[in-house]
């Protein structure tokens, strides 16, 4: 079972993946956001933070239809959503930041978080692809 | 209770390029141009959509899309006339295919199994349609078998499905159960998207 590099060359591919991370960057910002101001920081982390991964999975989908006009349909999806649901459960253990600076502090984890896994997940992409074709060899 | 595919297809219609696939188009246009390159003899192309496939097909040939939505086909209808060769478009279900047995000596399909309702219904009216040994060449997006992208996906599904594709499908195996030799998969990105090559069998074998 072979595997293969999908898409256009590496100049676009580089734009592409750019473009992939920034996207990803903002759609988990606002998801952090908004999973931050919908689960109480009362709770305990082992109901918290399942429920900020599914409120993050979730929120994350209409948002990346928002973006996919621009970007297309799988590759980004499959960067954004794990970095979303990341982000729903990384920004409950945030510990109560001051009112002024709470909505910057859950939106730049968010970012993190989007940037982080996106790259985490082009990597596996990348040694996935790599063990394949060893493997067919 | 789903839609059925021709209802749910003319709704996506007019938001189809511009939501789903003009930046997907970009994205996978050199993969497909190399994809669509081996047509030959009388081939049969399904899903057309809106036709934005056709600018990836290969000069000169004479090929039948077709498409469940009629309104996808309007729109499919300007391009298929500036093809350089002959694009037929017919409005048929995959499932009820108005074509005679053994018409077809290749088939393609882009993005189509995971979204048509009966997938094995669809690939058992392929088999019938395609010449004994004919080539069936699929792209498809199906489930993945990485954690954590396969849950993802299957979580996605029921949302997905009511406007459009089903994200988890076995897609591979659906093919083989449906009678077809498959001869090589080619995973790409993470194992979601893939292409596969089946033949139908040159020696008639019992279903």
């Amino acid at each position: 079972m072979p595997s293969a590099e999908l898409g256009p060359k590496t100049g676009s591919r580089t734009l592409y993946l750019a473009g992939d991370l920034v996207a990803s960057a903002v759609v988990c910002a606002v998801v952090a956001v908004a999973v931050g101001a919908i689960v109480p920081a009362a709770w305990p982390p082992w109901i918290s933070m399942p429920i900020g991964m599914i409120f993050g999975m979730a929120l994350s989908f209409p948002l990346f239809l928002a973006v996919s006009p621009l970007l297309g349909m799988i590759e980004p999806m499959l960067k954004i959503m794990p970095g979303a649901m990341v982000a729903g459960m990384a920004v409950v253990m945030i510990p109560s930041p001051a009112p002024a600076d709470g909505i910057w502090a859950l939106a730049a984890t968010g970012a993190q978080c989007g940037v982080g896994i996106g790259l985490l997940v082009t990597l596996a992409d990348w040694l996935l692809r790599r063990g394949s074709d060893r493997a067919e060899a | 209770m789903p839609r059925p595919d021709r209802i749910k297809w003319n709704c996506a219609a007019a938001g189809y390029e511009s939501l789903a696939a003009r930046a997907t188009e970009r994205r996978w246009g050199g993969f497909k141009r190399d994809f669509f390159a081996g047509m030959q003899g009388r081939v049969l192309f399904l899903a057309a959509g809106t036709g934005l496939d056709f600018q990836f097909f290969p000069p000169g040939r004479r090929i039948a899309a077709l498409d469940v939505s009629e309104r996808m086909l309007e729109r499919a209808r300007e391009r298929a006339a500036n093809y350089d060769g002959i694009i037929e478009l017919h409005q048929m279900d995959v499932g009820r295919l108005a074509f005679a047995d053994a018409s077809f000596d290749q088939i393609y399909t882009s993005c189509t199994f995971c979204s048509v309702s009966d997938p094995l219904g669809g690939l058992l009216q392929l088999r019938r349609v395609l010449k004994p040994g004919g080539a069936l060449h699929m792209f498809e997006h199906t489930g993945s078998r990485w954690f954590p992208f396969n849950l993802m996906l299957t979580a996605c599904t029921p949302l997905s499905r009511v406007v459009g594709p089903e994200m988890n499908r076995p897609t591979v195996e659906t093919v083989r159960r449906a009678g077809f030799e498959v001869r090589r998969v080619t995973r790409h990105y993470l194992d979601v998207l893939k292409s596969i090559e089946a033949h139908k069998p040159a020696v008639a074998q019992p279903r």
